[in-house]
């Protein structure tokens, strides 16, 4: 019984020493840890420079009017992270960069207002079209409301627009009479229908590439570091002498980068569900599991298989970086897969990664498990795929010079 | 394995790398219990001998046998029964010695390893250091744990490649008595080497490689004896056209040469070597004279001048 246990055994003490070469190699840690955590932040400056810019309020009328109308410019939080200022420290801010645009509600504005002629001022530093254009589109949202409170969530308003349209959403039947209900002052309205019942935010949305850029890091680029420093360090050898089958010694890398990915995905998923960034439903944690368990190991085995290939850490960083980027950005990194183009689609659908970044948004942020099955398929399939190749690239590895 | 049968064997062995070949038709034998020395100089396929017996190169044809097992066939069974100490010891620097052994250990599946272990640290004097990263080690510690490590199952045949190069004079000899002892306990140790010092003081054999194949397979003393002692000698300038019509016309002088610091003779023995000093005194005064072991690359200049040159 013991001799049929001495290949596990050899398996798991290779597993451990890797994974203890790992943690004594401060570099190896950073390598694999800081891309995820500089994704973190990366996605979080995105978040607040898509979301919220820095705008000036200047109030200058101080009739009722213009306190209304400023009332629902600072109702609006989607796009502005609003500061109320004078005219002088509003121009000095936007000279100096510290906002991105000053919205002025001008002296006169109420008795302009009461003859149909009052104008907000918008003093834009238009950079770009997107930057700008989320700009113009708020302030002009605030303008209509004026006019039509119903568009928005102005308060002493009960029942705008879009709750009426989220109503419509549970009882279709009633909707028209909700509509109507609400006085649109506007021939035309629009008629939302979502696919799915749960908007998520941006920042929850980008949670699952930071979660599948730690597993690639330390799955692909530690398992495959750690293979070839057994070729440049000659501890090749080591192994290849000891009684051991290769299939295990293979099973012992491949464990050790499972091990490694599996720790950081657990730290990484309940320091999520802790920070309220990640609430996958109660049913949806063994697919949850599943799935960043199927990534661990196709990340380890491409690690494996990548490692034994190239053998030299200088190749590595060439390849591996431009490997892992391409499974990260190609698999849907910052974008959903099927609203690229035709061809940059039909290489993504190729990558394991697009399907394990599918499967957990799929997971985490939506009711149902539509498609999780497949995305599951695929990432065993890519998972008993990489280890068959490393297979082979092992034994051409290790019997070779 | 029949106790007449030899611990290593290779018949005919050709290895060949595109289009060099590193072994050519190599036959060779290492007894039982012996030491048996491979040298040569680089390029004369020590290491790819190495890495045939280790199992890491597959010959092209030929046969190699080991313990009686053919080397191609249970590359399993041998593995279990061979210990190797490579030139670049192979550790995992990172962790411990002790860490580094219990892998070794985990490894060959070695029963009571914890105990093994510390009986083999204390063997290659590292007990003191077992829990220090192998990275602050010196060379000669690294390559005492490397030993430690290859001996951990308990081998039957021992391969140590070049197991004291680049270590000091204290280190260096620490091995061989390690060496010395293992030879002691009847096992058989194949080591290569670039000292002929070391090939003399440790094996019972000395093959010598040139090009992938054996230039001779004897003791070190003979191999010693058919370079000859190397003998310096120098005189004043007006004196040596008489000291070198005195060495070419001495039977006891099997070769000379002019170098410049005078001359190089090269004679059977020691003792042959102080009557040629004696019978020069007589003739032209010397200014210097000394005597000392050829080394390996006078050696190989002795049974293969053709080829040296």
């Amino acid at each position: 019984m013991s001799r049929w246990l001495a290949g596990p055994r050899a398996g798991w003490a290779l597993a451990m020493n890797d994974l203890r070469a790992w943690l004594r190699s401060p570099w190896a840690v950073a390598a694999a840890l800081v891309p995820p955590l500089g994704m973190g932040v990366l996605v979080a400056v995105l978040t607040l420079a898509v979301s919220k810019q820095p705008v000036a309020l200047v109030v200058e009328d101080r009739g009722l009017d213009a306190e209304r109308m400023a009332q629902i410019v600072r109702g609006d939080r989607e796009a502005y992270a609003l500061k109320d200022m004078s005219l002088t420290q509003a121009e000095a801010a936007l000279r100096q960069l510290q906002v991105a645009a000053i919205i002025r509600i001008p002296d006169g504005f109420g008795a302009a207002a009461a003859t149909g002629d009052a104008h907000v001022d918008l003093l834009l530093n238009n950079i770009d079209v997107d930057f700008s254009d989320d700009l113009r589109r708020t302030v002009t949202r605030s303008v209509a409301q004026f006019d039509a409170p119903e568009l928005g969530g102005e308060a002493g308003v009960k029942d705008s627009l879009l709750q009426a349209a989220v109503r419509q959403l549970a009882h279709p039947e009633t909707a028209g009479q909700a509509l109507t209900a609400t006085g649109n002052p506007y021939r035309v309205a629009v008629d939302e229908h979502d696919l799915r019942f749960t908007t998520v935010s941006f920042m929850r949305y980008q949670v699952v590439p930071i979660l599948i850029l730690a597993a690639v890091n330390i799955g692909l680029l530690g398992t495959a570091l750690l293979c070839v420093r057994e070729f440049e360090e000659r501890t090749i050898k080591v192994l290849l002498l000891a009684p051991v089958r290769r299939g295990f010694l293979l099973g012992g890398k491949l464990c050790a980068g499972v091990l490694a990915s599996a720790a950081l995905l657990t730290l990484l998923v309940f320091g999520g569900v802790w920070r309220g960034a990640l609430r996958p439903p109660a049913a949806h944690w063994p697919a949850l599991i599943a799935l960043l368990g199927g990534t661990a190991v196709m990340a380890a085995g491409l690690g494996v298989l990548l490692g034994t290939l190239v053998r030299r850490s200088r190749v590595l960083t060439v390849v591996g970086l431009n490997l892992a980027t391409a499974l990260f950005f190609l698999g849907g990194g910052f974008t959903t897969v099927a609203f690229l183009p035709d061809w940059l689609a039909a290489i993504a659908r190729i990558l394991p990664t697009s399907y394990a970044i599918d499967g957990l948004r799929q997971t985490l942020f939506y009711p149902d498990l539509r498609g999780v099955g497949r995305d599951l398929l695929v990432l065993g399939a890519a998972a008993i795929g990489s280890a068959v190749l490393s297979a082979l690239a092992l034994r051409r590895g290790w019997n070779g010079r | 394995m029949a106790a007449h049968e030899p611990a290593v064997s290779l018949e005919n062995v050709t290895c060949q790398f595109k289009r060099r070949r590193a072994l050519n038709g190599l036959t060779l034998q290492a007894e039982r219990g012996a030491v048996l020395g491979i040298v040569g100089p680089n390029g004369a396929g020590k290491t790819t001998l190495v890495d045939v017996l280790c199992g890491f190169v597959r010959p092209n044809s030929g046969r190699v046998s080991m313990l009686g097992l053919d080397a191609a066939r249970r590359p399993h069974a041998l593995r279990r029964r061979i210990g190797v100490l490579p030139q670049e010891t192979a550790l995992y620097a990172e962790i411990s010695a002790a860490q580094n052994l219990r892998f070794a250990a985990a490894l060959y599946d070695v029963p009571h390893a914890r105990d093994r272990i510390a009986a083999l640290l204390r063997l290659v004097g590292l007990a003191e250091r077992a829990n220090d990263v192998v990275r602050t080690f010196s060379g000669g510690m690294q390559r005492r744990l490397a030993l430690a490590r290859a001996l951990l199952h308990d081998p039957e045949l021992l391969i140590l490649d070049e197991p004291t190069v680049g270590i000091d004079v204290d280190a260096r000899h620490a091995i061989w008595e390690h060496v010395r002892g293992l030879r002691a306990q009847g096992r058989t140790v194949l080591l290569t080497t670039n000292y002929l010092d070391e090939a003399e003081a440790l094996c019972d054999r000395v093959a010598m490689l040139h090009d992938g194949r054996l230039l001779s397979d004897d003791t070190p003393a003979a191999l010693i004896a058919r370079a000859g002692r190397r003998l310096e000698l120098s005189c004043a300038a007006a004196d040596e056209e008489r000291l070198a019509a005195f060495l070419r016309a001495n039977p006891a002088v099997r070769r000379h040469e002019r170098t410049a610091a005078g001359f190089v003779a090269y004679v059977a023995e020691q003792a042959a070597a102080e009557s040629v000093v004696r019978q020069a005194l007589a003739i032209v005064p010397l200014e210097r004279f000394q005597t000392r072991a050829p080394d390996l690359a006078e050696i190989f200049h002795a049974i293969a001048p053709d080829m040296a040159a």
